[in-house]
């Protein structure tokens, strides 16, 4: 049951986590160990959460995810553009780097602009991520045999998406992916999505 | 020296590229557009001059596939190189986007490393 104008945790409802979480996990480590040619330093945490409505929409949180700041970018995808226009998502991304590892992380994917001084490159820099992260983890649903999603432009901002993100308001769970990077807690990736047709 | 065009609804994406034709040796002049719609206008006032275009995919206003088809359609742009640069990189979208502009010279998936676009815009140019 979901209550406007309170902030609580909508009911629990089943959808198949490891397709997801599998996925989405390799596509993330392809990226940084094959093309960018970073270590993790340890395989990847997965959790399972519930997801947190206000207002119709996912809050986000990020201070939580450190204990600290950190820049947060969020795609949704979308069963096609038509769906995309009507904001009626099947499902949403959510990327928080940690702030005061952020240029580091962010210049050895090769966003040579990062720079500290500046917040909104940072924060574009993470939309570019986010693109492209989210990128290939439809593309590997495609190749899966899933039916290809619309993807909406990033939208990003520090610590916490303000308002919250659009999702599909039929899922319950999201699921938590935290990456460790020169022996830190370095990214965590949030996602959720409804069943998405197998064609 | 013929100019490059490079459309991209991110900044940062469009300044690692440039970057990266820099760093390859390349002096061509560079062209920028933030969307399908810039691009046409960018091109119109550039179309002789213009020898490669780079283009994403998703962006707001105008589309790379919708700018693509644009440009294939009009005599006097249609010969020019493009190459997709998109995070779309399954075999239905690379049809789609050849079907769109029959010219489609390129497709490179993002992540892409220096290399790869090197490489292509080496073989076109």
């Amino acid at each position: 049951m979901i209550v406007r104008g309170s902030c609580m945790v909508a009911k629990d409802r089943e959808f198949d986590p490891q397709v997801i979480a599998t996925t989405l996990m390799g596509c993330v480590q392809n990226t940084l160990e094959e093309m960018y040619k970073l270590k993790l330093s340890q395989d990847p945490e997965f959790e399972e959460k519930e997801i947190i409505e206000y207002a119709s929409r996912m809050q986000t949180f990020g201070l939580e995810k450190f204990n600290g700041p950190c820049y947060v970018s969020a795609i949704n995808f979308y069963l096609s553009p038509r769906h995309l226009e009507e904001h009626d998502p099947v499902g949403a991304i959510v990327i928080y780097i940690r702030e005061d590892l952020a240029v580091r992380f962010l210049k050895a994917l090769g966003f040579e602009d990062a720079d500290e001084e500046d917040e909104e490159i940072i924060l574009d820099c993470c939309g570019e991520l986010a693109n492209i992260i989210t990128g290939q983890f439809k593309n590997e649903l495609t190749s899966l045999g899933y039916k290809d999603l619309t993807i909406s432009a990033p939208i990003k901002a520090k610590n916490d998406i303000p308002g919250g993100v659009e999702f599909n308001y039929n899922e319950y769970k999201l699921y938590e992916l935290t990456f460790y990077l020169w022996k830190e807690k370095t990214m965590v990736i949030s996602i959720t999505m409804a069943p998405v047709e197998h064609l | 020296m013929k100019k490059i065009l490079v459309v991209d609804d991110s900044g940062v994406q469009r300044k690692m590229i440039i970057s990266i034709i820099r760093k390859a040796g390349y002096e061509n002049e560079v062209l920028e557009a933030g969307d399908g719609n810039q691009a046409i206008e960018v091109l119109a006032a550039n179309y002789q001059d213009v020898g490669l275009v780079l283009c994403d995919w998703n962006m707001p206003n105008m589309s790379g596939l919708e700018f693509i088809q644009a440009v294939a359609k009009v005599p006097a742009v249609a010969n020019i190189p493009v190459v997709m640069v998109t995070t779309e990189g399954t075999e239905e979208k690379i049809n789609e986007a050849k079907a769109a502009n029959p010219n489609l010279a390129g497709y490179i998936p993002k992540p892409f490393t220096p290399e790869k676009l090197k490489e292509t815009i080496q073989s076109i140019l």
